[in-house]
């Protein structure tokens, strides 16, 4: 419940939840639960009030309630008394039953109604609840409200709670004055603290307006957005005056943006000759072992320069000699990476392909190793069918014969976020090709929904085969996502899936690629394999539905032609191009109401039915029918082998549509003679079929004449 | 300040605060915690403060002396202080400028870090302390111990010796530090590091190691049956620092690996539980 801001009002509910260092990851998730569940417990307390605002640091989580009314709304309940027979005699006098439940609720006689329930007439009484003071229940709501911020760690620390960090102190104002309640084992009051090393004593808060200000002067910038923006700025001049552009890193800038209280700044060098150490281990380098920004030239190489993010307030001099420390230690990290590089590098990527032998992929799944031969599999495969020339087959192959083996390097173990990057690199080192190398880089793309696909056509197949072998092999063990549950992020494999084929519009086979996919993992027996196969296939399609809609193509659409066993994405999204085109003709509608009214009339007819016979046909429409269906059904289909399918449409339309019509004025479908019934319904679901299963089954569309 | 005197400060320090001071234990180990001051002791039921030095291995984290801040063999100082005081922060950061580290002058960062150690069955909430981009202290709320919820919640404060020496001598290669007057620390460490690297990548007798695996493990699991909870635990010890020595040999294969640690953990689940039994309720 919310109302008007008034400027004067007093009535303010300031909590500060002061804690050692939380992590910086969790900051966001715990404020926005602060505030979401704030506004629920109000509104269930039934408490009025203005607006909320809320802060966040490494070491406070505040909430601020604007305009909270002193006391709760009285919140009316309507109470049931005795039925109308027994709370009233023959002469409509209260009886001594309902005098009872009157005096008992202390509902007035004038305030009763009587109303109809399902059991009959009955009194009833509405009564206001008492309203507490807002005072007397904060404790309560505050208690409640700090338990009701979930986290995946919660710790203990000898005070019979747990919160995902220490809770060491809770300053809570109601009116501008000390609330003071027990709450996780400490007394809560009016104090405190500024920054952690600047201002670590303890102060007792005067009003609202002090607590906001004592931080400021303390070194406390408490607004995430504030210090957010002053970094950003900060690093990108920096960088600038190096005459360099930012390696920007938004996950980066979050997290530091969490680690301090007053954000200062410092920029230092490295020796030029790690430069030789891959870019991207540089930053990854950079980031994991001190959390620091990387700057890029125009030519975007890592330049030998860095920006650290510190949370003090530091002369000049002092700044030099953080500075220098930060200089030594990231040294000492380059040395590292620098021995990695050289073990790493001490044989050809190649040969580290057999120790993927040793690497388990999944424990019911093999290795590896099995992975990487089931990769090259299906990576041929889908080579082959595309028509990929020998030499570009082979590059293919070759790709994804290595493109797992960076994971056996000491690189990749010290920093698994550069797996592919690293392969890459040591293929082009080893005189790979680089077709090859960059497949290698490619093939975990698309990393997410708005992360590209990959560019080249060798990380592209690979890339496809990996996230299918992923799917199908985890399906196959029965782990399936569930809910929001999906630890080896299998839909956004299929997404992937779905979106490589699209763009790169590989013209293939659904059915005959994931048929390959399961025959090369081991499935015990056929109905096993064959509901494995269905499975993979309905996951797929989601995706692609999915997909389809977000280009706000209809979706009945994107049924219908999926209906028409097309396992052809590509061929999928052609015939609904085409189709979307004549969406509003009249052929459409036409073609529409001929493929609706044959499926209407097979809707019941379960059992096969025999190939149509000329000698059953007893009526001249019948066979005139069925010559036409002769006649048309070979430019038709030949017409949908070039995919030309409004073509198609129109040439169904004109063979069938008033001939279809009129056989269904004139002739009598179900008759009682089993032989020519099925005959006709034959008739009808070869004229069905040849639209309906070839390009889109639109009786599931529905239609409105214009 | 030199290195020894460094040690002397921190022990004047903690003693101050009530700790016990004990010695390094004398079986190989990875860290403090398997001391039998951090691991058996945090089961008990009764208050303990401790602080010692404890000599380290892990045999994979050698350099073969070549980088400045990696080594197989270093020094900790640990401390444990249970029930975790409510003060702990501002001991800790006391202690920091007990020894001669004024923070105002510095990048003083706490970075979550959930520490955890499979082979012990350990596990704590925590941090890593970073002093101007450097961790210098492993700061953990321990919780469970040898697979037992503890009851009461133990701070662990592992500081960084040759860490800590650095920031204080401004030198930030390890084997350049001053133990004392006259004698660095390369002086004392830098063979015992490059002799060591080559025995613990190349040398050592992989057969010879599984064999003292099993060995240890059977007779560690004997001494369970018996009830002789710290030879137990002890051979429980070897049994680890000998699946360190051969990972670092790779020896062990990344699928055999679970398993090996798994049985270590075996053994000190059941050494934990047998104390917890003994001395914790």
């Amino acid at each position: 419940m919310r109302k008007m801001a008034n400027k004067n009002n007093i009535n303010n509910i300031l909590l500060e939840v002061g804690t050692e260092p939380l992590p910086a990851g969790f900051i966001y998730s715990a404020i926005k639960q602060l505030k979401k569940n704030a506004q629920e417990l109000l509104k269930a307390y039934n408490i009025t009030y203005g607006e909320i605002e809320t802060h966040d640091t490494y070491r406070r989580l505040t909430i601020y309630i604007k305009n909270v009314d002193d006391l709760q709304q009285a919140k009316e309940v309507e109470i049931r008394g005795p039925s109308k027979e027994i709370a009233y005699d023959d002469n409509n006098k209260p009886t001594r039953a309902l005098l009872g439940f009157l005096n008992k609720t202390g509902i007035k006689q004038i305030d009763i109604l009587i109303k109809k329930t399902s059991q009959g007439d009955y009194v009833f009484g509405v009564k206001k609840e008492q309203a507490s003071k807002v005072s007397d229940i904060l404790p309560n709501f505050i208690k409640e409200l700090i338990a009701s911020i979930n986290c995946d760690k919660n710790m203990r620390w000898n005070k019979g709670y747990s919160f995902i960090r220490p809770i060491r102190w809770i300053m809570v104002l109601w009116k501008q004055k000390p609330l003071v309640f027990e709450l996780a084992g400490l007394k809560t009051s009016n104090v405190t603290y500024g920054h952690q090393i600047l201002s670590p004593k303890a102060h007792k808060v005067k009003n609202e307006k002090d607590y906001f200000s004592y931080l400021k002067r303390n070194y406390v910038e408490l607004d995430f957005h504030s210090r957010k923006q002053k970094i950003e700025k900060a690093v990108t001049s920096l960088a600038a005056k190096y005459k360099g552009e930012l390696a920007h890193d938004v996950d980066l800038l979050d997290e530091l943006t969490n680690l301090c209280e007053c954000p200062g700044f410092i920029a230092g060098s490295f020796n030029k000759k790690y430069l030789s150490i891959p870019g991207e281990v540089l930053i990854t380098s950079m980031k994991k072992g001190q959390k620091l920004f990387a700057v890029k030239d125009k030519s975007s190489k890592v330049m030998p320069v860095f920006l650290a993010v510190i949370d003090n307030k530091v002369s000049r001099e002092v700044a030099k000699n953080i500075c220098e420390n930060y200089e030594k230690v990231l040294e000492a990290k380059l040395k590292d990476a620098e021995f990695f590089l050289s073990r790493d590098t001490r044989e050809p990527l190649a040969k580290k392909v057999d120790k993927l032998k040793n690497i388990i992929f999944q424990k019911d799944l093999g290795s590896m190793y099995d992975k990487t031969e089931r990769l090259i599999n299906i990576s041929d495969f889908i080579a082959r069918h595309l028509g990929l020339d020998k030499n570009k087959t082979d590059k293919v192959r070759r790709c994804a014969y290595l493109v797992k083996a960076d994971l056996v390097t000491d690189m990749v173990r010290e920093f698994p976020a550069l797996q592919g990057i690293i392969g890459s690199r040591y293929a082009l080192k080893f005189k790979e090709e680089p077709l090859v190398s960059e497949g290698i880089l490619e093939h975990y793309q698309p990393k997410s929904q708005d992360d590209n696909i990959p560019g080249s056509i060798t990380g592209s197949i690979v890339s496809l085969a990996d996230k299918l072998d992923n799917i199908t092999a985890y399906f196959s063990v029965g782990l399936l996502p569930s809910g929001s549950y999906d630890p080896y992020a299998l839909r956004r494999s299929a997404l992937g899936v779905v979106r490589i084929i699209l763009n790169k519009k590989m013209s293939i086979s659904m059915n005959l690629l994931i048929d390959k996919s399961i025959s090369l993992i081991s499935v015990n027996n056929r109905t096993k394999a064959f509901e494995l196969k269905a499975k993979i296939i309905d996951f797929l399609n989601l995706r692609l539905r999915q997909l389809l809609s977000q280009d706000e193509i209809e979706s009945e659409l994107i049924e219908s032609v999926i209906m028409a066993n097309c396992d052809n994405y590509v061929d999928i999204v052609e015939r609904i191009n085409q189709l979307k085109k004549i969406r509003q003709s009249k052929d459409f509608f036409e073609c529409s109401k001929i493929v609706e009214r044959t499926s209407n009339i097979l809707k019941n007819v379960s059992r096969d039915l025999p190939s149509v016979s000329r000698k059953l046909f007893k009526e001249d429409l019948e066979k005139q029918l069925w010559d036409i269906f002769e006649k048309s059904n070979k430019d038709i289909l030949a017409l949908i082998n070039k995919k030309k399918y409004i073509q198609a449409t129109e040439k169904y339309v004109s063979a069938f549509s008033q001939p279809v019509h009129v056989f269904f004025e004139k002739i009598m479908v179900n008759v009682d003679n089993i032989k020519i019934r099925n005959n006709r319904l034959s008739l009808m679901k070869n004229i069905n079929q040849l639209y309906a299963a070839n390009i889109a089954d639109l009786s599931r569309i529905s239609i409105n004449q214009n | 300040m030199n290195f020894q005197d460094l040690i002397s400060k921190l022990e004047t320090y903690w003693k101050s605060k009530g700790c016990v001071i004990v010695y390094p234990y004398d079986i190989e180990v990875g860290a403090g915690t398997f001391h039998t001051a951090t691991f058996l002791k945090c089961l008990d039921k009764n208050k303990w403060n401790t602080a010692f030095v404890q000599p380290s291995r892990r045999p994979t984290d050698g350099r073969y002396g070549d980088n400045p801040l990696r080594t197989q063999f270093y020094y900790q100082y640990q401390v444990i202080l249970k029930p975790s005081p409510d003060d702990v922060k501002k001991l800790y950061q006391d202690s920091l400028e007990y020894i001669g580290i004024n923070l105002k002058k510095h990048d003083f960062k706490f970075i979550e870090d959930d520490w955890a150690s499979p082979t012990l069955g350990a596990k704590g909430l925590g941090w890593e302390i970073w002093l101007d981009g450097l961790e210098i202290t492993q700061f953990t709320y321990m919780q469970q111990m040898g697979g037992v919820e503890l009851k009461d919640v133990a701070c662990e404060l592992t500081y960084g010796l040759e860490r800590i020496a650095m920031v204080l001598q401004g030198k930030y290669d390890l084997f350049d530090l001053v133990w004392a007057d006259g004698v660095m620390y390369g002086d004392l460490q830098k063979d015992r590091e490059k002799e060591s690297c080559v025995y613990n990548f190349e040398k050592a007798d992989i057969d010879m190691y599984l064999n003292l695996f099993e060995l240890y493990e059977g007779e560690a699991a004997k001494l369970i049956e018996e009830e002789l909870i710290i030879p137990a635990y002890e051979c429980t010890l070897k049994v680890s620092h000998i699946f360190n020595v051969l990972d670092a040999r790779k020896a062990i294969s990344q699928s055999e690996r679970p398993t090996f640690i798994a049985r270590v953990r075996r053994l000190a689940n059941k050494c934990a539980q047998m104390y917890y039994e003994k001395n914790g309720k």
